[in-house]
């Protein structure tokens, strides 16, 4: 290989409009709104129900978990709606809608309860869902699962260990980290090969014979369950094939009634081979592509795709290009058209967010991962025509999903396709980013990967690197926002956001003064017992959700298509894959450098002559640097050190500044050694990345200042890239950044994102430029200072400010870099859109950041939302004056006034017939509560009725605890805020309360103790009973 | 040796030569060009600049200086009269919003800095420059900088106005430079004096220089045209230095477009600006017309990236040119051009 050949070059020089079948797909896909799809819901709950029923028979059901799972695939499949879009030449889809949300019952479903009625219309990212469907959803999907989520059973399961234990308790402050097991097991790359191959009728007679080689002992009975479970989920894929070879038949009688001919015979074409594909090996690069497809659509059914990525399918499907190539059975150019539906029915399903998680992770795709170019197993250049091919299909179609990734090696791989990714970066301006074979090879093996499957690595979701098809790596496991150590170690164990105590909760883990403190040492002992106390929680809950996990919700078709666990008769979460470890990620790397630097060189160390006392440096971070101080000798004071501190050059990016150096790599190092300390459940190690997603900038807007010049509220920098004004020299932050991992202790891989001024698009001669500069600090980074990954955004900050400021004008596909994956910038909440603004851009022109003009406070506070709150309500300023008294007494203090309200006009309700219709037959209490115990309201449903104590004895199914009035009243008014905000004359009320569950929690302003799921349904009954009432009032004004 | 004060060493630039380069900018120049867009490079000594969008307004030079030259009201802070450059105040201040600016830097701590990106200039076909102010003010320190980084096998390249002594600049300077980029300024003497400062004799060396360079050296020489509206922006001394640089067989030259965002800069030494100067970019109108005076140029009227001015000695090359400076000839004959791809 390596040799490209010229029509596949020519290809550079065509665009969208040569592929007209791809420019309608493609506006087809843009145009088509998200909407959300029951299907998967609602068979799986038939599914169990069925089971359920069938088991009241019987004495208990004799099914075991992994067993159970494969029938429900089968199931799953076999009755899944086979849907062949107008034109695409691939048959199948993930749901039955263009653009469809999949709701998994298992996992989060349940979390967009309450906002059925207005997830359509709220603001960022809505999901279209008709009255039927949220009717369904109410009164039959949702209530089968209020105790059967994994994050439910997973809890259940911590309190029959005695209580909830601490690590859920600190993961629910989130303020410190999220773990993601609660919503799937994905964060991997399955091995399509092996389906290639054997097809998956091989794959079940393989699972057959090993099943009929098992003994009766107790042992291999789950393995016989295993190896049957294979089979019955793969019939079901099967049958799903087969019923869309039949959709193909009936839609070609249809078009050749329609005189279409052409397309009829494409149809014609498609029902040929999927009456024996994917059960057969495929034979032509269609169908491959088809297969492919489809097993990832079922792969889709079992878990929710969060990064399931699909690895190297440049090397994969090469054999089958290669063979229609020389056949004569297609041309490059039908190939481009091939992939090009291939990339847009990846991208055609959307992650559900609900409204509260906007906030930190609003605008992900479902970062799909295809990884293409590097090197081959043997290490010798594996770029073939296939990855040109597919590089041209990024650059035509520019989709966030699939998110494309660059593999690179300095010395093998050729300048010429160097030279096309870079050409392609500029053109897209967002992708693909680069991964360096080099470093990355050498960082696997270091985790006991051979070298030929360590060469043999793809990225998974954002950028984490992993042995492709037989690794499960649940590279995204856990988020932990490092800033919280850092936070704990300053305030003696507390966390100014959450504001409680080592005293108060002993959960809290208390260190010793920072006043106490003789060296830096003292203090990087306290950093490091801080530090301890966290990865400890962050082990311990991300193991026993694993271990829940594998008790209720086994994956078979995963297992079936990755290496080890058929020979092992295991299912992946049960350590069957080869290769077994689990990923963390970082945040907010450089903003704890900075800040510990800082401490050294102005605390303890001299400080160049300028020296702050620790209390002074407490008290000035404490006040923001003397803003919200009231003294103004003190406040000017606080003004000068926060100057010292912030012009300093001992900076995460200053090459020459060893402190910073030292630093970082002292908290790397700690990270790693303890992480791979510990064991997760499937018996690997953990390992440590440093990618952010949109994270950085949801957690950086809730932490206060830091002793690094950190002001309040910033969003943090994203990956492992350097604070925007703190590294002002390109050539500086590359050589810190790589110099960082020389240990290589980034196993879980890195972000270091990139953000240039574009070259004036009309001018060929500064482009060229661009690129001879781009391509050679590309190549050192890679070969001199062994970087492991690149990411940039070529393009301008003014541009940016204009589509976020008018949010109306932006192009839906200008898309942009976040933080490892692409993102549509419209889709991104106004806080990670600011963070990509204020980013650091290099002008690559002088070498220089380009920072005069975009300094803190060059910008207006961001709102809640960045386009200006809908006015619902046509009032008149004296009756908005009015109503804004009224809103404010009840926002200032009358919780109890309005919770009695609210209970009070809810039980009157039951006797309308459509609210009792929406009651069903709820069973279950709750318990609201004020921390100071001044509110204190049992909510009792039985059978759909409703009551109300003031004590009870029996224990409540969960308990929300609100820090005081004002909380509860923000909480219960949530699902209107859109109308409050047009009472409240004077301001956007989202910017100053918080409304949901999540920011509430974030913020401290409440607590919830038991099963979620409780309150989300009365979250949908209280939110209904609102929404009622505050409708009539748009008809009167 | 005369060890210059440097007031900037700016990392990762393309726009001071071809490719990835380090531009080390000499404080001191022998002109004093009104257009000049480091306005803080023309005085050899140590100057104090303000920058006011760092400035806390905490006071603390005031408290420090002793001359009460500093003075919190003052819009500028520093009342440039009293002012004697002692730098108490840059020391003091906690915002770097006063800073010393020019300091020396011994030869082996500016190699060090320099090599540092030794790897980016390869891969780019870049290097290292050696500009100003005037960098030929101190030939010996920048020779043996120069001679020092061609033993590590950079691309070495100069940026001069010209007026410098011929004999101590073959000697020592053009042995170890791979690129000489030289400003055309004026070619009428007369208007000479009032442009930069410098008399007539100043122009008759500065262009006899020209011709030395262009003809031994001609394969290693840039000229370069500024192009300031109001001075030399002028049709008549465009066209005349078009028809110098013909006379002289030199193809290869670059126009330079008026950039004034400099102000600010000469606000911060608190030295005036020349009224006369214009405060806008060049209209793209202006600079076709510019460029028309420039008829049968070959080469686009700007910089040209890398190739063939680039440089490169092998190992082999070093061991033998150890005898440091050998004559011009011997030493001249080892540079070769290598086309590079990489390392």
């Amino acid at each position: 290989m390596g040799t490209i050949s010229a029509e596949v070059l020519g290809l550079e020089r065509l665009t969208l409009n040569d592929w007209p079948r791809l420019k309608r797909l493609r506006e087809a896909h843009f145009d088509a709104e998200s909407a959300i799809c029951l299907e998967l819901a609602r068979n799986t709950t038939t599914f169990f129900r069925n089971q359920e029923r069938n088991a009241g028979k019987a004495t208990r059901s004799s099914d075991t978990p992994e067993l159970a799972a494969g029938k429900l695939y089968e199931f799953v499949m076999s009755r899944k709606k086979p849907v062949i879009d107008d034109e695409s030449l691939l048959a199948g889809t993930t749901t039955t809608k263009p653009k469809g949300v999949v709701l998994y019952p298992h996992f989060l479903a349940l979390t967009i309860w309450p906002e059925l009625e207005t997830i359509a219309e709220r603001q960022k990212n809505p999901f279209q869902v008709s009255e039927k469907d949220w009717k369904e959803l109410n009164a039959t999907i949702f209530p089968f699962w209020m105790d059967g989520t994994i994050q439910e059973v997973a809890r259940k399961d911590f309190a029959a260990n005695g209580g909830t234990p601490e690590s859920q308790r600190v993961m629910e402050r989130i303020a410190f980290f999220l773990a993601s097991k609660a919503y799937c097991i994905s964060h991997t790359i399955p091995d399509y090969q092996v389906m290639l191959q054997k097809g998956l009728k091989g794959i079940i007679h393989e699972a057959e014979q090993k099943e009929q080689g098992l003994r009766f002992t107790e042992a291999d009975r789950t393995k016989r369950d295993f190896y049957r479970s294979v089979q019955h989920s793969l019939r079901g894929i099967i049958s799903y094939a087969e019923k869309l070879s039949r959709e193909a038949e009936r839609q070609a009688l249809r078009m050749e009634r329609k005189k279409d001919f052409k397309r009829a015979g494409e149809l014609r074409v498609m029902s040929e081979y999927l009456k024996r594909t994917p059960a057969l090996p495929p034979q032509t690069f269609q169908e491959a592509l088809n297969a492919l497809w489809i097993c990832k659509i079922a792969l889709h059914q079992e878990n929710a795709n969060v990064a399931l990525s699909l690895g190297r399918l440049d090397q994969i499907l090469y054999p089958f290009y290669k063979k229609d190539i020389e056949s004569g059975h297609i041309t490059p150019r039908d190939a481009v058209e091939l992939v090009g539906c291939l990339w847009l029915k990846i991208a055609d399903h959307v992650p559900l967010v609900p409204e509260a998680s906007e906030e930190l992770f609003g605008g992900t795709g479902s970062n799909q991962a295809i990884t293409l170019g590097g090197v081959d197993r043997e290490g010798s250049d594996g770029v073939n025509d296939l990855t040109y091919v597919m590089l041209e299909v990024t650059e035509l179609l520019r989709l966030r999903d699939p998110n494309v990734n660059a593999r690179y090696h300095p010395i093998v791989n050729k300048t010429e396709y160097r030279d096309r990714l870079a050409r392609l970066n500029l053109k897209t301006r967002a992708t693909p980013c680069f991964h360096n074979d080099m470093a990355v090879v050498e960082l696997l093996k270091t985790q006991g990967v051979s070298e030929a499957d360590a060469r043999d690595y793809g990225a998974v979701g954002c950028v984490e690197p992993t042995s492709c098809g037989r690794t499960y790596g649940a590279t995204g496991t856990c988020l932990v926002n490092l800033t919280s150590v850092l936070e704990l170690t300053l305030f003696q164990g507390r966390h100014r956001l959450t504001g409680i105590s080592g005293a108060d909760a002993p959960v809290w883990h208390a260190s010793p003064s920072p006043g106490t403190m003789q060296s830096f040492d003292d203090f990087k002992a306290a950093f490091n017992q801080n530090l301890d106390w966290l990865v400890g929680h962050v082990v311990q809950l991300n193991n026993n959700l694993g271990i829940t996990h594998h008790k209720i919700h086994p994956t078979p078709m995963l297992s079936a298509m990755m290496e080890g666990c058929m020979e092992k008769g295991r299912d992946v979460i049960d350590g069957g894959a080869t290769y077994n470890s689990s990923g963390v990620a970082l945040i907010g790397l450089a903003e704890v450098v900075d800040a510990i630097t800082a401490v050294e060189e102005f605390v303890f160390a001299n400080g160049n002559g300028k020296k702050i006392p620790m209390p002074d440096m407490i008290a000035a971070i404490t006040t923001n640097w003397g803003s919200e101080e009231r003294d103004e000798a003190r406040a000017a004071l606080y003004r000068k050190y926060h100057a010292m501190v912030k012009t300093s050059r001992n900076k995460f990016g200053y090459d020459t500044s060893p402190m910073a150096l030292k630093n970082a790599t002292w908290i790397v190092d700690r990270l790693h050694e303890k992480f791979q300390a510990r064991r997760n459940y499937r018996g690997g190690p953990y390992t440590v990345g440093y990618w952010t997603m949109t994270n950085h900038a949801g957690f950086g807007v809730l932490m206060g200042a830091f002793p690094s010049g950190r002001v309040k509220g910033k969003p943090f920098a994203s990956g492992i890239t350097p604070v925007e004004g703190f590294a002002p020299e390109l050539l500086s932050s590359l050589r810190f950044v790589g110099s960082l991992d020389e240990t290589r202790h980034m196993v879980n891989g890195q972000a270091l994102n990139l953000k240039f001024t574009p070259p004036p698009a009309d001018d060929e001669e500064k482009k060229a430029a661009f690129l001879n500069s781009f391509s050679a600090d590309l190549d050192v980074y890679f070969k001199d200072y062994q970087g492991i990954q690149v990411q940039c955004n070529i393009i301008g900050r003014e541009e940016l400010w204009k589509a976020h400021k008018n949010p109306a004008e932006c192009p839906p596909d200008l898309f942009v870099r976040v933080s490892g994956y692409t993102a549509y910038f419209k889709d991104l909440n106004p806080h990670m859109q600011r963070e990509i603004i204020l980013r650091a851009e290099y002008d690559i022109g002088s070498g220089q950041e380009v920072w005069d003009g975009w300094k803190e406070g060059a910008y207006e506070p961001v709102s809640g939302a960045a386009a200006p709150a809908k006015r619902r309500l046509n009032l008149t300023p004296a009756t908005r004056k009015g109503l804004d008294a009224v809103m404010k007494w009840l926002l200032a203090d009358s919780a109890e006034v309005v919770l009695n309200g609210l209970l009070g006009w809810m039980w009157l309700q039951q006797i309308n017939p459509k609210f009792r219709g929406l009651l069903g037959d709820f069973t279950g209490i709750l318990l609201f509560q004020t921390r100071d115990g001044s509110v204190r309201k049992y909510v009792q449903f039985r059978d759909g009725r409703l009551e109300t104590h003031e004590k009870m004895t029996e224990k409540p199914n969960v308990t929300i605890t609100f820090t005081d009035g004002t909380a509860l009243v923000n909480f219960l008014f949530s699902p209107v805020r859109g109308y409050l905000n047009d009472f409240i004359a004077d301001g956007d009320v989202d910017a100053q309360h918080s409304f949901d569950i999540l920011t509430g929690m974030l913020k401290n302003e409440l607590t919830v103790d038991g099963n979620l799921n409780y309150l989300y349904r009365f979250g949908f009954l209280a939110n209904h009973l609102l929404l009622e009432a505050f409708r009539p009032l748009v008809i009167f004004s | 040796m005369k060890v210059p004060l440097i007031f900037d060493v700016r990392r990762g630039s393309t726009e001071d030569g071809p490719g990835i380069r380090t531009a080390v900018f000499f404080k001191g120049c022998n002109l004093g060009c009104a257009w000049c867009h480091n306005p803080e490079s023309i005085d050899p000594g140590e100057e104090i600049g303000f920058f006011a969008q760092h400035c806390i307004a905490c006071g603390d030079c005031e408290k420090v200086c002793l001359e009460a030259a500093c003075r919190v009201d003052n819009p500028g802070r520093i009342e440039r009269r009293l002012c004697t450059r002692c730098g108490a105040c840059a020391d003091a201040c906690p915002a770097k919003a006063l800073r010393r600016i020019g300091r020396p830097y011994p030869v082996e701590e500016l190699m060090e800095l320099l090599l540092m990106d030794a790897p980016f200039y390869h891969a780019s076909r870049g290097g290292v420059t050696l500009s100003g102010g005037e960098p030929t003010l101190c030939m010996e320190y920048a020779g043996d900088i120069l001679q020092r980084l061609q033993e590590h096998a950079v691309h070495t390249a100069i940026e001069t106005n010209g007026f410098f002594a011929w004999d101590e600049f073959r000697e020592t300077i053009l042995p170890y430079v791979d690129l000489v980029m030289m400003d055309v300024k004026v070619i009428d003497p007369l208007k000479h004096p009032a442009f930069t400062g410098a008399s007539n004799a100043a122009h008759e060396l500065i262009i006899e220089n020209l011709r030395r360079l262009a003809g031994e050296y001609r394969s290693r020489l840039l000229a370069r045209v500024p192009l300031i509206p109001g001075f030399t922006a002028e049709t008549g001394n465009l066209e005349g230095i078009a028809a110098l640089l013909r006379s002289l067989g030199l193809e290869r030259y670059a126009l330079l477009p008026y950039n004034p965002t400099w102000f600010h800069k000469a606000a911060a030494i608190g030295r005036s600006t020349d009224p006369r100067l214009s405060t806008r970019m060049l209209t793209p109108d202006k600079l076709e017309r510019c460029k028309a005076c420039f008829p049968g140029n070959k080469v686009p009227a700007s910089l040209p990236q890398g190739k063939g001015i680039h440089t490169r000695r092998s190992a082999r090359d070093k061991e033998g040119s150890s005898g440091k400076s050998g004559d011009v000839k011997s030493v001249s004959k080892k540079v070769h051009r290598v086309k590079t791809r990489r390392a």
